[in-house]
Parts: C-alpha cells; structure tokens; sequence
C-alpha cells in the first residue's frame, strides 16, 4: 500500500528546505520528491517506509539549519585558533 | 549564550548528538526537536553551559577549551620519517587466496633488489633525519633473502640511535640462520594465523600438514623467545568465517590477547574477484559479533581479549590523543610519517599505493631511493586529506571521532568524492560507531567490564549512560 | 626534619647577601666553607664570617644561602642535594583556604631580590619553586624576576604556585614567551562549581575568576598542574570535578589529587576536613577514571601507598619533600617503601585507619 506524503514545514525552518531537499534527492534517489511553499511531499511511498521517511526529511532540514546557523560560530573558532 | 552546532543520529530510542570538539551525549527526540526549533528550556540551556557545550562570552573558559580540544582532536605529530617499510622481494613460498601485494613464484626471476638497489636504500636511509627507526620487512616473503635483512639491521643498529625491526612472514620454513634472526630483542615477527586450522589451510597453505608445521613453528618461536616478540593477524572472509571461539582459542595458544580483525581486502590479486554483494554487511555483522563474543569471555575468564582496532576507536571517541593511527585520522595526509620502498626501490606513500602501481590502477609513486623523494603527486591529493568540510561528514555525529582514506576510495572506487554514506570506509565506520556508542552508554555490568578493561580503568563513568530528557 | 633555617653568628656584614657554598671558594659569589673545630662550622665571603653550630660543613656544601646579620639565621635559600626548593615570595593572599598550610599574614617582606641572586646561582636545570600566599599579588616584579632569570640561566625551570586570581590577557606575551614556558603553573581547583569552590577558597567570587585566569593560562599554551586536595568537603564531589575537568581543562597536565597535610589551618580542623581514603577510595577511583579515561594524566601527591588501591598506586609518586616526610614502624619492611611518599613529619595516629606493610 503506498501513500503520498506531504509534510508540513513550520516558518522557522523554511529557509532551509531547498537545501535539505538537494540533499536528500542525492541520498535517497529513489524517491519522488517535490515542493510547495511550507510543504515537502515524497510521493509513492510504501506504508512501513512512512515513519522513516518523515523523520529523514526532517533531520535533513534540522541539520541545514543547524549547519548554516552555526556557520559563524565555526568561523570564529577557526579566527581564535588560527590568530 | 551561543550553544556550538550540534550533529546528531539515532540510537535506538534516543538521539546520540556530538560537537565538532567531540563533546557527545544522549537526549530525548524532544530535546532535538526543542533544539532544532530554537526552543531550548531553561533546563536544557543550563545542562548546556555546565557540560561546556555552550559559551557565554568569546575567549572564556568554555570558548577556549572547545577550541583546545577541537584542535588536539586534529594534530597530526609532523614529525620525521621514522617508520620505513622495505619489500626485498616480490617472491613468495605461498599462494594465499586473497594475496593483496602481488607476488610473484618463488623461483621467478627479477623480482629481488638487486645490489644496486640494496645500496640506495643504504642511503636512503641514512638521509633520513630521526635518531629512532622502526622498519617493517614484508614482501612476497621476506625471509626469503635472509641476506638483505641482515645487511639492512646491521646497517640500521650502526646507524640510528634506537632500531626496531618486524618481519612480516608467513613462517612456514625455518631454518638455524632465521632462528638466530630472530633472537635478538630488537626484531619482532608479525604474522598471519586465520582463525582455525581449515580456514586459514582453505585461504593460505592449501595443505593441513603445512598448516600445522606453521603452527608448530610458531610454538617453537614462543618457547624460544617468549610472547611478546610476535604478533599476528587473521584476515578474514566474512562470507566464509572461520569459527570465532577457535580463532580466540588459537591466539590464545601463543599468548596473543589483542587481534586485529582484519576484512578480507580485495585490493591486489583479490581485485581478480570483486567484493561480493552483501561482503560489507556480511563483514559489519560478524565484527559485532566477534566483540560480543569477547565481552561474554572476558567476563567469565581473567584473562581479556580485544580486538585492537575497536579499542583504537573508544580511545578516540572517548580522549584527544588517539590521532596516530593512519588508517582512521582527521586529517589523514598520505606519506606523512611512513614510506614504503618496494623490491625495484620505487618509494610509495602506503603499502595499499604500492599494490595499486603494481595492477596498473593509479601510480602513487613518490620518487625513488637513487633519485629521492618526489611528493608532487601527493601533495595535491592531501589538500582532500580531512573530512571537516565534506558535505556528508558535516552533518555526521561521528565526525569528530572519525577520518578517511583516500587511498582505500581510490582502490575501491577510482575517486574520491562519492557522498561518503556510498563508500566501504564509511559504512564500516559506521557500524563501528554505532557499536561503539552502545557499548559505552550501556548499563549492562559485562559490557562495562570489557571496556574497563581495555582502556585500562577501574570504573566506568556513570554519566555515560544518561539520556537528557 | 630537615632544617631550613639555621642559627647563625654573622659579623663583618651590614645587611643580608647571598652566597653558594662551597669548600673551595673559587667564584666571586662562592663563600668558602669548612670545620674550625668540632663543633663549629665557618662560612667567609670577603669580610663576613658566619659561625654554625655542627660538626659536618658537607650538609650544606653546594648550597645557595641568605645570611642575615640582623635575623641572625642563614637561610637554605636552594639545597643543592634537593629536588625540591622553593621561594617564600609573600605571606599576604587574597584567599583563606579551609586547609591552608601558610595561613596569610598582613605583612609583606620584599625578598625579590635575594631570590634572583640564589636563581642565578642555582645548580644546572634545577627547578626552582615560588609560592606563598599568593606571588602574583607581586605578578609585575615576579614576571620580571623570571624574564631576567631566564635569559641569564635558560636552563633553569620553575614551578609557581598560583590562585590564577590576577592573570589579565596583557599576561598573555609573558606567559607565552620563552621565559613564561619554563613555568608551570601549580593552581587549585577544588570543586565544578563555584558555591563549593567559593567555600573552600574562603572568597566569593574566586571560582569565576579562576576560569578566567585558566582561559588565560590555556590561550597561552602555558603548563597547568591543576591541584586539589581532597578534604571531607569535596570527596564526594570528585567525580564531577573530574567531569567538569575533561569538558573545561582538557589541558591540565597533570590534574594533581593531593591529601591533607596537617598544618597550618588544616591542623585544628584535622576532624572535619582529612578525608580517609584508606577505607574509601570510591569517589576518588571515579573521578582518577573519568579522568583517565579523557586522556587527562592524573596523579596523586602525598598519599601513602598502601592507602591506595594496587590499581592506583602507579599514579602515586613520591611527592613529600623530602625536608618535612618520615616513616612509621609499621613501614619497617615494606616492600613499596623506597617509591612511597611516606607520611608528612607531622603525622599523628589519627589519620587512616588502616596501613599495612605490603
């Protein structure tokens, strides 16, 4: 049995979306993805794979955020060491 | 307060987070939620500044200890060439299955230094600028030209301050002049034993007899010269193990307690059979089951088995100093601290560069010991030599704890930029981890035996195992 | 007990100097030293003569010594059979440790120069000690006194017991100089967080500056003993201590545990503050392991050896200077002797419970 999913992104995250979109088409060729403004939908996906799915789409926009809001902090780090 | 970026993984019910110092802990999913969200609580704000997870004010003690540990975590001790590998020959007595530095037939000709050779490593060596040497024979089989050792130690001991010599051989013949060989305290024998009696007949000597008669050489060898003068290694199929309780059992007979599982590796020869489907998953699940196995042992006997690679990685996950180890470092730059010189005097970076020159994969090839050394080759291949930026490492709670090796991608691949999650180095080290974190946050008494055993403590923290809510 | 500080009858001499010692008096700042009878032993240096009582001028030949006509004493400033000399640099501090040893006084007697005299006199690449009270009260003379020092005598260490109250980032060129990394900087760290530390050290305020005063050490790429001495009142806190150590001062090399020594303030408060570790090594062992186990070297000081677990005792070295350590009878025999640090020479009874010859 296969579903379309469609996950819902709140505004907070939704800069990071595209990223975390680009990457997830690398790791996970196989599924269909697309999206919409505050939406990420993986189409035909079996039931079981949901739970899965769902969680991967919102690590990968978590840590796109993560990555880009810590990007100065770690510049910095790198200025302190390096000086 | 500025929290430094975390990366996370799930681990079973929970979420295993780290930062790029290496700072790791347990939480709830709630937690990575709250955290994603920029919705941390009063709770888990404190809990973060109190574990120097997070810093108040630039250049403070939390500031300054994250950069402290985030750079020990990276140092690689550029020091001298003090570690030398030599191949006199190519030739070898043996024909074994997974034979990856391409030998040739013992009678063959060519394959040998010749005495030309022998005096340009002579001087190789005495270019070199160390007071300490460690040089590693293998080959083929090294014992095959005596001579060229003994000219090669002789040399050395006169030479260098501090000598250390091992053979790698395959010990099958013996003879009064290798006997004496070895009798010095300064040489060591590293071989390879595969387990059991059938499996290592079946990958190496193709004959029982000749199997047993290594073995009965190597009892020889330990009542001669005691234990610790000789370490071995099984290579190991996973899609045809040997039988792990006997592989423990026969180490044990020549007082080996430390054994590095090695996989069967399908560089060299092995190439002429590509990895088979499933060999990877095969190879992570027999590990895990290999230290499990040791764990149940350790806690029913006194004596404690590890398998060495595994206690290489807790010491990097749980300290700053395990940075050494050239299989597994960040950054992990090719030809830094050892030299390969192979039986025409051609000088590689590693012994994998050297197999894959040899089958006409790639030249690695860094100079030679009459013209000296040319590193341009790898020079360019080291600006890639560390993982901070790759876009898959990046994100990976293992980052700080984990390295590469780009000579095994290049192997196995032809290049080195596939997305890491696709590559054997990856995978393997994932498995790795994963085990190696369940192990440290475990409750369970025999776990927590084991792994105070083999980092050499008493007790295991209690704070290992907490989840933050 | 080694004395330190012996009797003198010094004439021809108006204020105290420093001298080495020595039988054969071939350099300018050598005092010649020898028996005149029996009883009686002779320093001369140009006009001053200094008369000890003793039979044997060879316990102190080599040494570096203040001779003070007005104190009437002369001063073991360096011995020169001893791994362990220090220079009193202040009695006044800024803390009131529970435990002390030197308890503070007000007054403060300026010996900065006697103490660069017997530097440069000092035997080849011995390590000499500054503490006090608290020497970086004085951190401007004292920097100065090691910058000069260092530059005459580069093979000379020193050890510098410090609060770490007082280093402020214009610290940072020293302390990173070639003269600052001769140093290593002994600071006390007694608990992960402030209220207990602040107790301990008898100041508010003290744990934060402290961190600060570490983040100044660490940006320097100084050498940290980190030290704390165990006590009743942070027994039961080592393990986090530990924790916090491995997250905060990964540099600490080594984290030194001490135990109790029983003077100063330390000696009426005896009961409430010694913490037998002879009948319990638990948190103690936690917090060696948590440690341990980070990469972070610990060791313990002043801890009789058959007080510690065999699992430990690697990690106790002989540390009790050897001017103010001794044995009991019941050490008469034990195996682990010649590498114990031995009880401090005030040793009472009431301390651990249980000892026993190995």
């Amino acid at each position: 049995m296969n579903v379309n999913l469609e996950i819902d992104i709140p505004e907070s995250f939704h800069a990071h979306v595209d990223a975390a979109v680009m990457r997830l088409r690398y790791l996970h060729p196989s599924w269909e993805m697309s999206k919409e403004p505050g939406l990420v939908k993986v189409t035909n996906v079996a039931a079981s794979d949901v739970p899965t799915v769902q969680r991967e789409v919102n690590y990968a926009i978590y840590r796109e955020r993560i990555r880009s809001e810590g990007a100065p902090l770690r510049e910095l780090l790198l200025k302190s060491i390096m000086t | 307060m500025q929290v430094w970026p975390l990366q996370f993984r799930d681990a079973g019910d929970d979420i295993l987070l780290s930062n790029d110092a290496g700072s790791w802990f347990r939480a709830s999913p709630q937690f990575l939620n709250r955290y994603a969200a920029g919705a941390l609580s009063d709770d888990d704000r404190d809990y973060l500044l109190k574990t120097g997870l997070a810093f108040v004010d630039v250049g403070d003690l939390a500031f300054t200890s994250h950069a402290y540990r985030w750079s020990a975590r990276r140092t690689t001790t550029t020091k001298a060439i003090d570690y030398v590998i030599l191949v006199p020959t190519l030739r070898c007595n043996l024909s074994c299955d997974y034979c990856q530095v391409s030998r040739a037939a013992e009678s063959a000709k060519g394959f040998d230094w010749t005495e030309e050779t022998l005096t340009a490593v002579l001087a190789y060596l005495d270019g070199l600028a160390t007071d300490r040497i460690q040089i590693e024979f293998q080959g083929g089989e090294p014992l095959l030209r005596l001579d060229l050792l003994n000219a090669v130690r002789d040399f050395c001991r006169r030479r260098f301050k501090h000598s250390r010599f091992v053979v790698c051989s395959n010990f099958q013949i013996v003879d009064d002049a290798i006997w004496s060989f070895f009798a010095d305290e300064d040489t060591q024998l590293s071989t390879s034993i595969d387990g059991d009696v059938a499996t290592h007949t079946r990958q190496r000597t193709g004959s029982v007899d000749e199997t047993r008669s290594l073995l009965s050489n190597l009892e020889t060898f330990l009542e001669r010269f005691g234990p610790g003068r000789m370490s071995a290694l099984p290579t190991i199929d996973p899609l045809n193990p040997p039988d792990l309780d006997e592989l423990v059992a026969t180490y044990a007979r020549f007082g080996i307690h430390s054994i590095y599982l090695r996989p069967i590796n399908r560089q060299g020869f092995a190439r002429r059979r590509p990895e088979a489907a499933g060999e990877l998953h095969a190879w992570n699940e027999l590990h895990a089951r290999f230290i499990d196995l040791i764990v149940e042992q350790n806690w029913r006997r006194d004596t404690v088995v590890e398998e060495y690679y595994f206690t290489h990685l807790l010491r990097r996950i749980l300290g700053l100093g395990a940075n050494g180890h050239v299989d597994i470092r960040n950054p992990n730059p090719v030809g830094a601290n050892y030299v390969v010189v192979d039986y025409d005097g051609t000088l590689f970076p590693t012994d994998e560069a050297r197999m894959m020159a040899r089958i006409g994969q790639i030249d690695l090839s860094i100079g030679n010991v009459l013209d000296g050394e040319d590193r341009s080759k790898v020079d360019e291949l080291n600006s890639a030599s560390f993982n901070d930026q790759d876009p898959d490492c990046q994100h990976c709670v293992y980052q700080p704890f984990c390295g590469v090796d780009l000579i095994d991608d290049i192997s196995r691949y032809g290049r080195i930029d596939l997305p890491r999650h696709q590559t054997y180095f990856c995978r393997r080290h994932l498995a790795l981890f994963d085990k190696a974190f369940a192990m440290i946050t475990s409750t369970d008494q025999k776990v927590q035996h084991s792994l105070c055993r083999w980092l050499g403590v008493e007790t295991w923290p209690t704070s290992y195992s907490e989840v933050r809510p | 007990m080694i004395p330190l500080v012996v009797p003198a009858e010094i004439r021809g001499a108006d204020g105290p100097f420093v001298v080495r010692l020595s039988p054969d008096a071939i350099d300018a700042h050598d005092a010649q030293l020898r028996r005149t009878d029996e009883n009686t032993i002779l320093v001369t240096h140009g006009r001053a003569r200094a008369r000890l009582a003793g039979s044997d001028p060879g316990q102190f030949a080599g040494d570096v010594v203040l001779l003070d006509p007005v104190r009437s004493i002369m001063h073991r400033l360096i011995r020169a059979g001893s791994r362990h000399n220090t220079f009193l640099v202040t009695e006044r501090c800024d803390q009131l440790c529970v435990m002390c040893s030197q308890p503070p006084k007000k007054t403060h007697f300026d010996n900065f120069d006697h103490f660069e005299k017997a530097s440069l006199l000092a035997p080849a690449d011995a390590v000499l000690g500054f503490s006090g009270g608290e020497p970086t009260l004085y951190k401007d003379q004292l920097f100065a006194l090691l910058g000069r020092v260092h530059a005459a005598r580069p093979d000379l260490r020193f050890h510098v017991l410090t609060n770490a109250q007082h280093f402020t980032e214009e610290d940072i060129g020293f302390l990173g100089s070639p003269a600052g990394r001769t140093v290593q900087w002994g600071v006390p760290l007694y608990a992960a967080e402030a209220a207990l530390h602040d107790h301990i050290v008898g100041k508010d305020g003290a744990f934060d500056r402290l961190l600060g005063g570490l983040s100044i050490l660490c940006r320097s790429a100084a050498q940290v003993e980190l030290r704390t001495v165990l006590t009743k009142m942070n027994s039961s806190a080592l393990p986090e201590l530990a924790t916090f150590i491995t997250r905060f001062v990964p540099f600490a090399s080594p984290w030194a545990i001490m135990q109790l020594e029983r003077i100063g303030f330390a000696k009426n408060r005896w009961n409430e503050l010694f913490f037998d570790n002879s009948v319990n090594f638990g948190h103690l062992g936690q917090a060696i392991d948590i440690a341990r186990i980070s990469d972070i070297p610990v060791l313990l000081y002043n801890f009789p050896l058959c007080t510690v677990p065999p699992a430990y005792r690697a990690l106790a070295p002989a540390t009790i200077s050897d001017w103010k350590n001794k044995f009991l009878p019941a050490c008469d025999g034990c195996s682990l002797r010649s590498s114990c640090s031995g009880f401090f020479e005030w040793h009472s009874d009431q301390a651990y419970s249980r000892l026993e010859r190995q």
